[in-house]
């Protein structure tokens, strides 16, 4: 599997290459992990998107800059941050059982370096 | 009585009076050369001058009135000396009821602390509920119109819905309480799908 491409053979979305790394730190295998990544980037796409109210829920565009051209950026970024929260939040009660603290650490870590990577883009 | 009886009898009492004086004299030199020599002495001795002085003083209670005053002037000292001992004795048993009251102030709080802990966890859970917020009431409302009209909305669709309302209480939009709870539902729906195939999916990778 091409490192570059998620599971669909699409090229990886910042918000795929997040979630690819959260499933490796969790354990996953890396096909594994590729298959969720997109998976879960999806679901929070679709998550900001109901929040948004936007009508444009398609799962194969993963380009949150489609939200940003057409939502107030504070919009955008206030629901990319609790999509992004939501989801993992229940992501990681799944994988609780799973994880060793350290884990835990490193993917709080990632996720807030990747909140602030979101937010110094605007 | 004669002139000269009158005269030899106040001779008789001058000589009697100068005979007294200078007893007196005698003595107070005496006594005077006695306790200064026993002071010299005994500091001559490597004594301190405090034990040279009661030495000095003890030799002159001799002296003066015999050695039964010399053995009280003794027991005077020992009893200034267990005067002295009793005082830093009752000095150090304050010193030691300070510190056990300390102690037992420390126990006690101790002791309340842990009462209180006890307290707390056996308090009835309804006692311990703090009042509810009028945003609680609101969203407590909401909720129960929205479930008795039919709505299925769980509590952790709420949960979702009170953040969405949260978050977007400061934008140029916000939503209703209503339109965020119904956000909420459908927030929790596509994150329940998700954590299903995550779940799924992590227990085969296993």
């Amino acid at each position: 599997m091409n490192p570059t491409m998620n599971a669909s053979n699409e090229p990886l979305q910042d918000l795929e290459v997040l979630f690819l790394d959260l499933f490796a730190i969790a354990g996953l295998k890396y096909d594994k992990a590729h298959v969720l990544a997109e998976s879960t980037t999806n679901t929070v796409v679709e998550v900001i998107a109901i929040i948004l109210d936007a009508k444009d829920t398609q799962k194969t565009n993963k380009d949150l800059s489609r939200f940003f051209d057409k939502y107030p950026e504070e919009r955008v970024l206030n629901a990319l941050h609790l999509a992004t929260s939501m989801v993992m939040e229940s992501t990681l009660k799944t994988l609780e059982n799973s994880m060793n603290d350290e884990a835990r650490k490193k993917i709080e870590g990632r996720l807030t370096q990747f909140m602030k990577m979101e937010e110094n883009k605007k | 009585m004669s002139e000269i009886a009158l005269e030899l009898e106040g001779q008789q009492v001058e000589q009697v009076e100068s005979n007294e004086r200078d007893r007196k004299v005698r003595n107070v030199v005496s006594k005077g050369v006695l306790t200064g020599a026993v002071f010299v002495y005994s500091m001559s001795q490597g004594n301190s001058p405090d034990a040279s002085a009661a030495y000095a003083g003890l030799a002159l209670a001799g002296a003066e009135y015999g050695l039964p005053v010399a053995t009280a002037y003794i027991g005077k000292q020992a009893e200034a000396l267990r005067g002295l001992a009793g005082k830093a004795f009752e000095a150090v048993k304050t010193k030691q009821r300070e510190i056990d009251a300390a102690f037992a102030e420390a126990a006690r709080t101790d002791i309340q602390n842990a009462r209180l802990d006890l307290a707390l966890r056996l308090l009835p859970e309804t006692l311990r509920v703090r009042p509810e917020t009028e945003q609680e009431a609101q969203i407590r409302t909401e909720v129960s119109s929205l479930r008795g009209s039919g709505l299925e909305l769980s509590d952790a669709a709420v949960e979702r819905g009170v953040d969405i309302y949260a978050a977007r209480a400061n934008e140029e939009e916000p939503v209703s309480l209503e339109q965020a709870l119904r956000v909420g539902m459908a927030v929790q729906e596509a994150i329940e799908k998700q954590t299903q195939v995550i779940g799924n999916n992590f227990e085969e990778a296993e």
